[in-house]
């Protein structure tokens, strides 16, 4: 595949998407490069902003097998790997595959249900198999999870310890849709549904042919040192308690190159780094007690290392 | 809103421009003849509120131009109504003969009208440039700086004081400065900028500007390096002042004037001749009035009612100036006045009888002035006087305490609020000595040391709270015959010696000598000419036994009384001053010395002479290796030193200053020599134009990514040239791609070629 037609895949993927989910094309495009770089995405906002739309939007574009689990406190590990049931004609056990052997999943509520089936649901995520009944089964080869957790209740809920929210290559929020758009969907609310119309415009294999490419998208020495730059400053600033871990440092690094390739170049420019950090780096930092006194936040702190890290400019190879 | 906000602050910046400029043009009424503070302040505040409302040019032009010519009628042509061609026409005269001047160079010779007019224009000038130096914080910098300059200039070199104004223009420039940056920041149309941003700024600017000036007035500082004004600035002007007067040394007019209440400030030559007066004496002081009460500015009359003198005039009943056993000699005189002459009716020694055609005279007991009844010019008066010889062993013996009541009462006032220095340096001054003559020579002797200065101009004004003798004394130091003479008249009150301030003419000019033969006696009869520029001061010491005897502390000015000592019995002349190196030049020496020059035809009157000689002394006692004859200034090293340091610091200031501008146009020109034809002088070109547009104030912060900081040159400069330059520098230093196709080279030069000539426009 040229890299033309690979752009021309990505912007296709994304012009789709947004015929269907309205105003919400970075939303879109930080989910492709999620999809692209291979990670997950954690979705944290209140019910009704249309995630599962979107994540179907997505699944529909790919052609790709969607599965919705909604979490609840009595959900079983086994209720999203599958069990094995007796064939009583084939007189042997037979494993009935659960919704995680999808290759695009919608985790809802995912801070509803207890760490067990939390940490079934993460393994799979981050070995790409599970094991059921001593067995070891492969997850399908595009595996996408898109993880959603509701900030405003705490009763009942089971916070994700941060060692899990590590295994999320981004964290997002959707965000109320603008006045416009708003508007516009009202007058789009027809009774049908709007995944109805949407066509598939690439397919599974195509979308594993990309994540290939990503991985080739060229990063220069000088970008690779800006990223440790970063992460550095993480692990250094007062306020933080824990900086970013070398898996946040790798995730940085195939986030910015997804990105860039999403932008449609075949090298990464600090804008790339600029854009995407947030995201990568703000759930895998843990902010220190008096940070919480001073009102600031995670997001605060990359913000500020951002604004103060020397972006690599000058050729210097060339400039004596 | 933005609207509101730019207008307030607008307003607040021709505030602030304006006190800057006020502060800058002050002095000019304080140190020039242009003494109309008024005239300033309307000048400048209407000039400048003209150029904040941006009118159109010609009402500007009209509007400068009305108030330059009516200023310029006030200060020269008063006499004449405004609306008559006359003055106009001696204006256009003036500014075009001087025009000429100028073009040759010769700005020495510029003439005070000519210098106002160019004043004004530059007055003018400032307010419509201060538009644009207000719209740019650079540009007012720049102002702002040769403000400081010159009054810093001014403080040091003149007697103003500008040390209040200083701080004043500090502040306001700092004010205007932080103004002019919180409108940049505004222009640049960040929405985070709120309420609460402003007033933080206006915050800090208040703090800013309060911490400035704590740091200026705690912070240590070294003691003055020079006199105040410096002693080399002093021979610089000399050589410079010959030329006939300069508005900048001009206070007043020399001459004759009523009033003594306000004395101080510069005095500008005028040799009008007033009278000229042939008298068979030698040549004397011609004494008008004298007067008694010191004010701390001035001398003021008591007021007493006029006595009338009816013939025969006994004025040796009335006014009595010597006791009768002082050795006396009969002599007459015969004054005839100019028209140019104010109403005086001078004479000198102890008058015996005065007469006026036709008029019927009267006695100001309390100034000793004699007037006419119709106090009209006379044309001419003829007196018969006493000369008096004192003997100088029974001046020495005159004691404390015999003077009689009536002196001690009228001669011994003080203003009360006279400094208590005055007091002790008249105490330090005379408490060695042992008889009041001793006392008044050692006055004298100080007065006319070389710590102080004779000079007409750059002569300071006593401020609203400064005494004129402790302000001569103590820190001017420089003055001209009112600041001597008043200083050892109160000199000699404070050490509780009875003296009087006594005003009129010196001897005048030798014009010839006659020899008339008066009832069968020959007479030798000499003509003097008397000019505005003789008018003098000079001091009158009460001694019981003697009466009042005249002192001259004005360096550079003989004594004319005659004194007789008493080892030398013959009553030889010798003055009371004290010049060791001016010999005993009698009157009959001096005389003859300029009846032997007769032949010079510009001779200049008496006054300048002297005030030549007064130079001369200055500058043999101050430094022995200077020049001994005339004001030839050889060259001072030091001097050009300091005009050479001061001349290469100014550059080195307006270089650092201007930095910005120079640079950019190196760079610029470096951008045009260069063609992009590889990675390498793409390179260079590139970080080349971002050099420039550091320069010319879009400048990178080190966290801004090239994109981000090319989107901000696109939106200053209006365009998208930057953000396509930039896309393919990128592509050149992050990706591992290094070559240029032709057409990219093409298309990168071109995007270079317009990005710089839109820096231009």
């Amino acid at each position: 595949m040229n890299h033309d037609r690979a752009h021309q895949l990505v912007s296709n993927m994304i012009d789709n998407v947004e015929t269907v989910v309205v105003g919400k094309r970075k939303v879109i495009k930080w989910i492709t490069v999620a999809l692209l770089a291979g990670g997950h995405v954690l979705i944290e906002d209140i019910p009704g902003v249309g995630k599962t739309l979107l994540v179907r939007a997505i699944a529909k574009s790919i052609g790709a097998d969607f599965k919705r689990i909604q979490f609840t406190p009595d959900l079983l590990p086994s209720d999203l790997t599958g069990v094995s049931i007796y064939n009583q004609k084939e007189a042997r056990f037979e494993f009935r595959p659960g919704p995680l052997m999808g290759n695009i999943i919608l985790a809802d509520e995912i801070n509803r249900t207890s760490p067990k089936t939390q940490s079934a649901l993460l393994e799979g995520m981050a070995e790409r198999h599970v094991t059921v009944d001593g067995t070891s089964r492969a997850l399908p080869e595009l595996f996408f999870v898109m993880a959603t957790q509701n900030p405003i209740e705490y009763e009942g809920t089971y916070v994700l310890p941060e060692a899990q929210l590590d295994r999320f290559l981004l964290k997002l929020s959707m965000g109320y849709p603008a006045r416009k758009d708003e508007f516009d969907m009202m007058n789009r609310a027809t009774g049908r549904d709007p995944l109805d119309d949407l066509r598939s415009v690439l397919t599974v294999d195509d979308v594993l042919r990309l994540q290939h490419e990503v991985r080739s998208v060229f990063v220069s020495d000088s970008i690779k040192n800006y990223l440790l730059d970063i992460v550095t400053a993480t692990r250094k600033h007062p306020m933080i308690y824990l900086g970013v871990s070398p898996r946040g440092t790798l995730g940085l690094l195939q986030a910015v190159q997804a990105l860039a390739f999403v932008e449609q170049r075949d090298f990464v420019v600090p804008d790339d780094v600029k854009a995407i950090a947030p995201y990568v780096l703000c759930h895998r930092i843990v902010m220190k007690q008096e940070a919480s006194y001073a009102n600031l936040t995670a997001s605060d702190a990359v913000a500020e290392i951002l604004s103060q890290i020397k972006v690599p400019v000058l050729n210097k190879e060339s400039i004596q | 809103m933005p609207k509101t906000i730019n207008r307030t602050t607008g307003v607040l910046l021709y505030l602030l421009s304006f006190i800057i400029l006020w502060q800058c043009v002050k002095p000019v009424t304080v140190l020039t003849i242009l003494q109309s503070e008024r005239i300033f302040f309307v000048f400048v505040a209407v000039s400048l509120l003209l150029s904040y409302l941006n009118v159109p040019g010609w009402i500007n032009f009209l509007v400068n131009g009305g108030m330059i010519l009516y200023s310029l009628h006030y200060f020269y042509f008063q006499d004449q109504p405004f609306f008559s061609q006359m003055w106009m026409k001696q204006l256009g005269q003036d500014l075009f003969q001087n025009a000429g001047t100028l073009w040759q160079g010769n700005i020495l010779a510029l003439s005070d009208l000519f210098v106002t007019f160019v004043l004004f224009v530059l007055l003018w000038l400032v307010s419509v440039a201060m538009r644009h130096w207000l719209s740019r914080p650079g540009h007012f910098l720049l102002f702002f700086f040769l403000a400081l300059l010159c009054l810093s200039i001014l403080d040091a070199a003149t007697f103003y004081e500008a040390g209040r104004s200083i701080v004043i223009v500090v502040v306001a420039g700092l004010a205007v400065l932080g103004i002019q940056k919180y409108r940049q920041i505004r222009e640049i149309g960040d929405p985070s900028r709120t309420k609460a941003f402003r007033s933080r700024w206006f915050a800090m600017i208040v703090i800013l500007s309060a911490a400035t000036l704590l740091i200026g007035f705690v912070g240590p500082k070294p003691n003055a390096q020079w006199t105040n004004p410096p002693s080399f600035l002093e021979h610089f002007s000399i050589a410079g002042s010959n030329a006939n007067n300069s508005i900048f040394a001009v206070g007043q007019r020399i001459g004759y004037d009523e009033d003594d209440s306000r004395l101080g400030g510069s005095l500008g030559m005028d040799t009008t001749r007033l009278f000229t007066v042939r008298t068979s004496g030698s040549g004397n002081y011609w004494r008008v009035a004298e007067k008694d009460v010191y004010t701390g500015k001035g001398w003021d009359n008591r007021n007493e009612p006029l006595i009338g003198l009816d013939d025969p005039y006994n004025r040796y009943q009335t006014l009595r100036e010597y006791e009768s056993d002082t050795p006396v000699q009969k002599e007459t005189a015969t004054f005839a006045f100019s028209n140019a002459s104010p109403f005086i009716l001078p004479y000198t020694g102890q008058l015996t009888d005065m007469r006026v055609p036709g008029e019927a005279l009267r006695l100001n007991q309390a100034t000793g002035q004699i007037l006419t009844d119709a106090r009209k010019p006379v044309p001419r008066s003829d007196i018969t006087y006493l000369e008096p010889t004192f003997q100088i062993p029974k001046l020495r013996n005159v004691k404390d305490g015999q003077d009689p009541q009536a002196v001690r009462e009228r001669n011994l006032q003080l203003p009360s609020a006279l400094p208590n220095r005055v007091r002790a340096l008249a105490h330090r001054l005379t408490d060695g000595k042992t008889n009041r003559y001793d006392q008044a020579m050692a006055v004298v002797d100080y007065l006319r040391s070389s710590r102080f200065t004779y000079s007409t101009d750059r002569v300071p004004r006593p401020s609203r709270n400064q005494d004129y003798v402790d302000q001569f004394l103590f820190e001017s130091k420089i003055g001209y015959c009112d600041n001597f003479s008043t200083s050892m008249a109160v000199l000699l009150r404070s050490a509780g010696i009875p003296a009087r301030w006594v005003k009129g003419f010196s001897a005048g000019t030798y014009m010839n000598q006659s020899e008339k033969t008066v009832n069968g006696k020959k007479e030798r009869r000499t003509t003097y000419e008397i000019t505005n520029a003789n008018a003098h001061s000079w001091v009158e010491v009460y001694f019981p036994g003697s009466g009042w005897v005249t002192f001259e502390p004005t360096p550079s000015f003989d004594n004319p009384s005659e004194f007789a000592d008493a080892s030398n019995d013959q009553a030889s002349s010798s003055p009371a001053s004290s010049q060791p190196d001016n010999g005993s030049p009698d009157e009959q020496e001096q005389t003859s010395r300029q009846q032997e020059q007769p032949s010079q035809p510009e001779n200049p009157d008496s006054a300048e002479q002297k005030q030549g000689n007064a130079s001369n002394n200055e500058q043999k006692t101050a430094s022995a290796n200077r020049a001994e004859h005339g004001p030839t200034v050889d060259i001072d090293w030091r001097v050009v030193g300091w005009i050479a340091g001061s001349l290469s610091a100014a550059a080195v200031v307006l270089l650092a200053l201007t930095r910005k501008k120079w640079l950019a146009g190196f760079y610029l020109r470096r951008q045009k020599n260069l063609t992009i034809e590889d990675s390498g002088s793409f390179n260079t070109a590139y970080v080349n134009l971002l050099r420039i547009l550091a320069l010319k104030g879009i400048g990178r912060s080190e966290a801004q990514t090239l994109r981000e900081y090319a989107e901000t040159v696109d939106r200053r400069i209006e365009g998208s040239h930057m953000l396509r330059l930039t896309k393919y520098y990128e592509s050149m230093i992050y990706s591992d791609k290094k070559e240029l196709s032709a057409d990219e080279r093409k298309e990168l030069n071109h995007l270079c070629g317009s990005i710089v000539g839109r820096l231009h426009t």
